[in-house]
């Protein structure tokens, strides 16, 4: 019940102080009305007064008659107004007086000119005693207010007794007709309280009249309208989101459930795949020592076989021998080289850096590669444009990857030149060294430059049979130099010869480890 | 007393605060009081024009004369002049509204007291009795102050009328008292 309370409390201070203002401003009027009519009063009576006791002392002052003068003065007796009466002579001296039981003295100089003046607690008024049209004499009466002051103060009581009852009855008044206002006021406040704990709409306020306590009933319903509708439209709105979060949850879980299964299968796809290629190269590992023991066995007694034949002249025999002897060796290159890859894929394939000299293997290889070169007419040159003397690598590795580049550009160019040359470079900050292998041969052709480092492909079939080789040398010398920290990069045009480039670092880097499991791909 | 008195006189008369000549004698006391009392009595009006002077009669003393010329110079009663003559006979008061008799001789005051009786005019002594024998307005020294002492029948036969206010200030006597 606050609202209330402070509406029937404002409304009772509201008359209350509307009552006590019209109250004190009538009286204030009143009161100020009053004391000027007494003061008006008063001073005309007691100005009549010093009228007559002027007169009566014209011929006292006139013969300086002091002792009548005091008898005339002496009259104000009767007058129980008068506190004290002074009569002064034409140079304003005092000369005789009338002092009353108030303790009231007569200045001792009479004022100037006729005048009256209010103070505190006395009515000073002052007349001129003339003669003939001179001033011979001045008359002062001071006069007590007290009567004023006594009659103020009985005004005063009724002023206070009016208050009261003013009071009183704005009170009464207020207490009964503050309802008009306040009931609606909080009807409202209840029907508002109900609707928001019910969270129930379709309640309305009673209508109340035709005031701004109705108009803002009229308006509270018309929102409460506007709520309803929206409400409903909310809830409407809520349902069908839900029915779609449900549909779409449902679609996005069967979604999971299928892709969980692609998953689980794919990983099952790709375990069983990784492990068919660890068994695949492990079988190889196992597979190529049973495969070169009897191979080793072929080449070697057919070489003998053969040796012996040349020595006994039975060179229909030793053809025969030797051609038994070319056909082992090139199936121990194969599996040498299928050994070879299996081990690099599987990541099992171990390199040792260490400085290799430089100039120790441009000899080797150019003199191993010479017979080779001489085959097809080829010319082999070499020239080393660097000054360093030593790089880091493993040795076999590395002498096995420039031969393939050398072999392959030898069998690749007929009646060219073959050209190895060696120079310092610089990547990233750092000291490099490339080994170049030109040829004048026959070159690649664009689309055949994409397989050329994938195991297994050569040129084209055709080439295989005529130049023979494994498919696999660029492969491994590819995965060799990689294994190294280097890698090989080419450049050719078909018909006009090729350049294949080993990048090798020129010092060594943190540790002398190789590169572990080196990923293979395409090299540009 | 007497001091005080003329003092006072003399600054009754005077209208700004010049400061009142000293040393004022009975003379000037005595002029000062006649010239007063014209102010309290009241003529017949026939016997008073409207522009004419008052004249008052000096019998008996040129140096009164003069010392009542000089206290009434300039001055008004009102709105009147007064003028000041010297006479000793009958013939000469004619026309004049007061007569001071000066000096004690009680045959010269009944002479001019005598001599007026049938006009308005006011007729002031100094002499002792002088308003007990027919004058209506006599000084008189009680306690060396200057008094006066009214005759108010001898005023009324002459048509004169006396204050009520000059009448409280004075003894008033009865003829032959």
């Amino acid at each position: 019940m606050k609202a209330a309370r402070s509406i029937k409390a404002k409304l009772i201070a509201i008359n209350m102080v509307t009552s006590v203002a019209a109250v004190v401003c009538a009286c204030a009027g009143f009161a100020i009305f009053e004391i000027r009519g007494f003061r008006a009063i008063l001073a005309g009576e007691i100005g009549t007064i010093a009228q007559i006791v002027s007169a009566s002392s014209q011929a006292a002052l006139a013969f300086h008659d002091y002792k009548a003068a005091h008898e005339t003065v002496s009259i104000l007796k009767a007058e129980p107004r008068v506190s004290a009466g002074c009569i002064y002579s034409g140079e304003g001296q005092l000369i005789a007086q009338y002092l009353g039981p108030a303790a009231v003295r007569c200045p001792s100089r009479s004022p100037k000119g006729p005048e009256e003046v209010f103070d505190a607690g006395h009515l000073s008024l002052t007349r001129t005693v003339e003669l003939d049209g001179q001033r011979i004499g001045s008359v002062l009466l001071i006069a007590s207010l007290e009567e004023m002051y006594s009659r103020l103060g009985r005004f005063a009581l009724i002023v206070c007794a009016v208050l009261g009852a003013s009071l009183l009855l704005a009170l009464l008044i207020s207490s009964v007709v503050h309802n008009v206002i306040s009931r609606p006021i909080l009807q409202l406040a209840d029907t508002a309280r109900e609707v928001s704990s019910r969270r129930d709409y379709t309640l309305r306020a009673l209508p109340t009249g035709e005031d701004e306590i109705g108009v803002l009933v009229e308006r509270f319903n018309a929102m409460l309208g506007q709520i309803q509708a929206q409400d409903e439209a909310l809830r409407e709105a809520h349902d069908e989101t839900e029915a779609r979060v449900v549909e779409r949850t449902g679609e996005l879980q069967a979604e999971i459930a299928r892709r969980q299964k692609t998953q689980v299968e794919l990983e099952r796809a790709k375990e069983s795949a990784e492990e068919a290629n660890r068994a695949k190269s492990a079988f190889l590992a196992n597979m190529s020592h049973e495969l070169r023991t009897p191979l080793n066995a072929i080449i070697g007694y057919s070489e003998m076989l053969q040796e012996e034949a040349d020595e006994r002249g039975a060179e229909w025999v030793g053809e025969d021998l030797r051609r038994i002897r070319g056909a082992g060796r090139h199936l121990l290159a194969l599996i040498n080289d299928v050994l070879d890859i299996s081990k690099i894929e599987a990541g099992r394939m171990e390199c040792r850096v260490e400085p290799v000299d430089i100039r120790s293997m441009i000899e080797d290889v150019v003199s191993t590669v010479e017979p080779l070169a001489r085959r097809n007419g080829n010319a082999v040159v070499s020239a080393c444009r660097t000054d360093r003397l030593t790089m880091p690598a493993d040795m076999m590795k590395f002498r096995q990857s420039l031969l393939n580049l050398l072999s392959n550009a030898c069998k690749f160019t007929e009646r060219g030149t073959v050209t190895l040359d060696i120079a310092d470079a610089e990547e990233d900050g750092r000291p490099w060294l490339e080994w170049s292998v030109r040829d004048t041969g026959i070159g690649i052709e664009q689309s055949q430059a994409e397989k050329l480092f994938r195991p297994f492909s050569q040129v084209d079939s055709s080439t295989t049979r005529k130049y023979g080789g494994t498919g696999l040398g660029l492969a491994i010398s590819q995965r060799f130099c990689q294994l190294m920290g280097g890698r090989i990069t080419f450049e050719s045009e078909a018909g006009s010869g090729s350049v294949f480039r080993i990048h090798m670092p020129a010092e060594e880097r943190d540790g002398q480890e190789c590169m572990a499991g080196a990923p293979a791909g395409p090299v540009e | 007393m007497w001091v005080i008195a003329g003092l006072a006189a003399a600054g009754a008369l005077v209208q700004d605060s010049r400061a009142s000549s000293p040393g004022a004698s009975e003379l000037e006391v005595k002029a000062a009081m006649l010239y007063n009392f014209i102010k309290f009595v009241e003529w017949p009006p026939h016997t008073v024009a409207s522009n004419a002077p008052f004249v008052i009669v000096v019998n008996g003393s040129g140096a009164f004369a003069s010392v009542l010329a000089r206290t009434v110079n300039d001055r008004t009663v009102g709105g009147r002049p007064v003028a000041v003559r010297q006479a000793s006979t009958a013939a000469e008061m004619q026309g004049c509204h007061v007569v001071f008799v000066a000096g004690t001789d009680p045959a010269r005051s009944a002479g001019v007291v005598e001599g007026t009786r049938k006009s308005a005019v006011l007729t002031v002594g100094e002499s002792p009795g002088f308003a007990r024998r027919g004058g209506m307005i006599g000084f008189v020294i009680v306690d060396n102050r200057t008094n006066f002492e009214i005759n108010v029948d001898a005023s009324l036969r002459a048509g004169l009328k006396v204050s009520s206010k000059l009448l409280r200030l004075a003894s008033v006597v009865r003829e032959g008292e």
